[in-house]
């Protein structure tokens, strides 16, 4: 008697646990602030570009891009960004630019990694302020890659950078001047630059003291093309120090909107705000 | 920070025992047991509060229905942390099916716990010298989850006499913070139930 009320204590417990733990197994979690998961995509930014350069057309010389940003917590939005801009015939890829993320979780920027990998052409991912909260610095850098990185698509080169100063308490590390420099420096194979980072130099949450400096290195470079920015969730465009460099910003994905540029060589051709 | 963290622990433990007192003094004065004596202790698997995460159980009422957990969990470098949490959990048992005469199921039990993150990451409060007010409203410390639970209770004295223990507790948690349902209601395509909701398991010994 005794040894078949254990038999089915034991059968029952057996039967009860695995029937639960294989149903939910993918949604364990241990916390909502850990660094990565079982599942969680690793240096995306390597990747995508490893595959930009697989699908290069080497006989086209126009770049043709699309920036967003600040998809935060509009999911939905997101995916139909993707839907959009997947109509797009001839696209080389598209930017992601900062707050990915709205409260710097895994969760969320697994979600939108997942998003964007329904885009057919490579996409490349720059940290926002957003990221930067909680633990997000390093779920974004194992997900993604460094906060600021550069690379160069037919003769242009990409300089992505990290502008969110008040997230390092305006400590000056962001932007990171001396590395903007070095990065600007030299590349006489290069036609011309382009940057993008988050939070635009208008804006308070950019060190307000670094932004004359900044600005300067920009507008007075001379094969500096535009720079791009997203954060304040509208569209605009303005020329610092009244040069000729145009800082464009680009509306939030929150909004329904983004920017389409086409580059060839030394000369920014077109910029249209796309509402969908 | 840990200093920190273990005063929002031990102010936790405080003031939800002011509002539970009431409740349990009725059992402690007919079982003449300590009131700060746990009735069982916990030992967790994920469910957001650690890798692993253990702790001690009390009842809120006299049948033991109603219970606060307090927990401290762990989630090591290797399986993305290093994070110290620490968890202050109430569960309902509505429903009790009785399994001949060796257990107990709870098919369904809402419960609501708060967990604290310790760190530097991680405040209860934005820092006012360089955040605007309302910057951004959520803390990165402190998540509200809500939660659902089966527990599958085993009495091994009725299986086997010399066994030790009143009751054994085998438990499936479901639960999602606050963050992840206001993402999950705003987004009706790409977020689903099953992103939303985060599973743990645990073994529950009843004194």
């Amino acid at each position: 008697m005794c040894r078949f009320v254990m038999f089915r204590a034991v059968y029952f417990s057996v039967v009860f646990l695995t029937f639960l733990v294989f149903y939910g197994c993918g949604r364990l979690e241990y916390s909502p602030n850990q660094i990565f998961d079982k599942y969680s995509p690793r240096d995306l930014n390597a990747k995508n570009l490893s595959r930009l350069y697989e699908l290069q057309d080497t006989t086209d010389d126009t770049i043709r891009f699309v920036l967003t940003g600040d998809t935060q917590r509009a999911y939905d939005q997101a995916a139909r960004l993707v839907k959009v801009v997947n109509r797009y015939e001839k696209l080389d890829f598209v930017f992601l630019n900062g707050d990915i993320s709205d409260f710097g979780l895994l969760q969320e920027m697994k979600i939108m990694a997942e998003v964007y990998d329904g885009l057919k052409v490579p996409y490349i991912s720059i940290i926002g302020n957003h990221d930067l909260v909680a633990n997000g610095q390093a779920v974004f850098e194992r997900m993604f890659g460094a906060r600021n990185f550069s690379f160069i698509y037919k003769d242009v080169k990409f300089v992505c950078h990290d502008t969110n100063s008040r997230e390092y308490h305006f400590d000056k590390t962001a932007p990171d001047l001396p590395w903007l420099t070095q990065e600007l420096a030299g590349g006489a194979d290069i036609a011309g630059i382009i940057g993008i980072s988050h939070v635009p130099p208008v804006s308070d949450d950019f060190d307000q003291d670094m932004r004359q400096a900044y600005e300067s290195m920009i507008v007075d470079h001379p094969k500096y093309l535009a720079n791009f920015h997203s954060h304040v969730n509208s569209h605009s465009i303005s020329y610092p120090q009244n040069g000729a460099v145009p800082f464009i910003i680009s509306n939030a994905v929150i909004n329904s909107e983004f920017l389409y540029v086409e580059v060839i060589h030394d000369k920014l051709v077109r910029y249209e705000n796309v509402a969908y | 920070m840990w200093r920190i963290s273990l005063w929002v622990m031990v102010s936790c433990l405080i003031s939800l025992h002011v509002s539970a007192q009431d409740i349990v003094i009725d059992s402690i004065a007919e079982s003449g047991r300590k009131w700060w004596l746990p009735k069982s202790a916990v030992l967790q698997h994920a469910g957001s509060i650690g890798y692993i995460s253990a702790g001690v159980g009390y009842d809120l009422n006299k049948k033991g229905k109603t219970t606060l957990d307090l927990l401290y969990g762990h989630v090591p470098k290797s399986k993305g942390g290093p994070l110290n949490i620490f968890t202050a959990k109430i569960a309902w048992r509505p429903f009790a099916i009785r399994l001949w005469d060796w257990g107990i199921l709870h098919p369904l039990n809402p419960g609501f716990f708060i967990s604290y993150h310790g760190g530097r990451h991680f405040d209860s409060k934005w820092d006012d010298n360089n955040y605007p007010k309302g910057y951004y409203w959520w803390s990165t410390a402190i998540r509200p989850h809500i939660s659902i639970s089966h527990e599958l209770i085993l009495i091994p004295k009725n299986i086997k006499a010399s066994l030790p223990l009143d009751k054994i507790g085998l438990y499936v948690e479901y639960n999602a913070n606050e963050l992840y349902l206001i993402s999950h209601f705003q987004n009706k395509e790409v977020s689903t139930i099953q992103k939303t909701f985060k599973m743990g398991f645990g073994l529950r010994a009843y004194f």
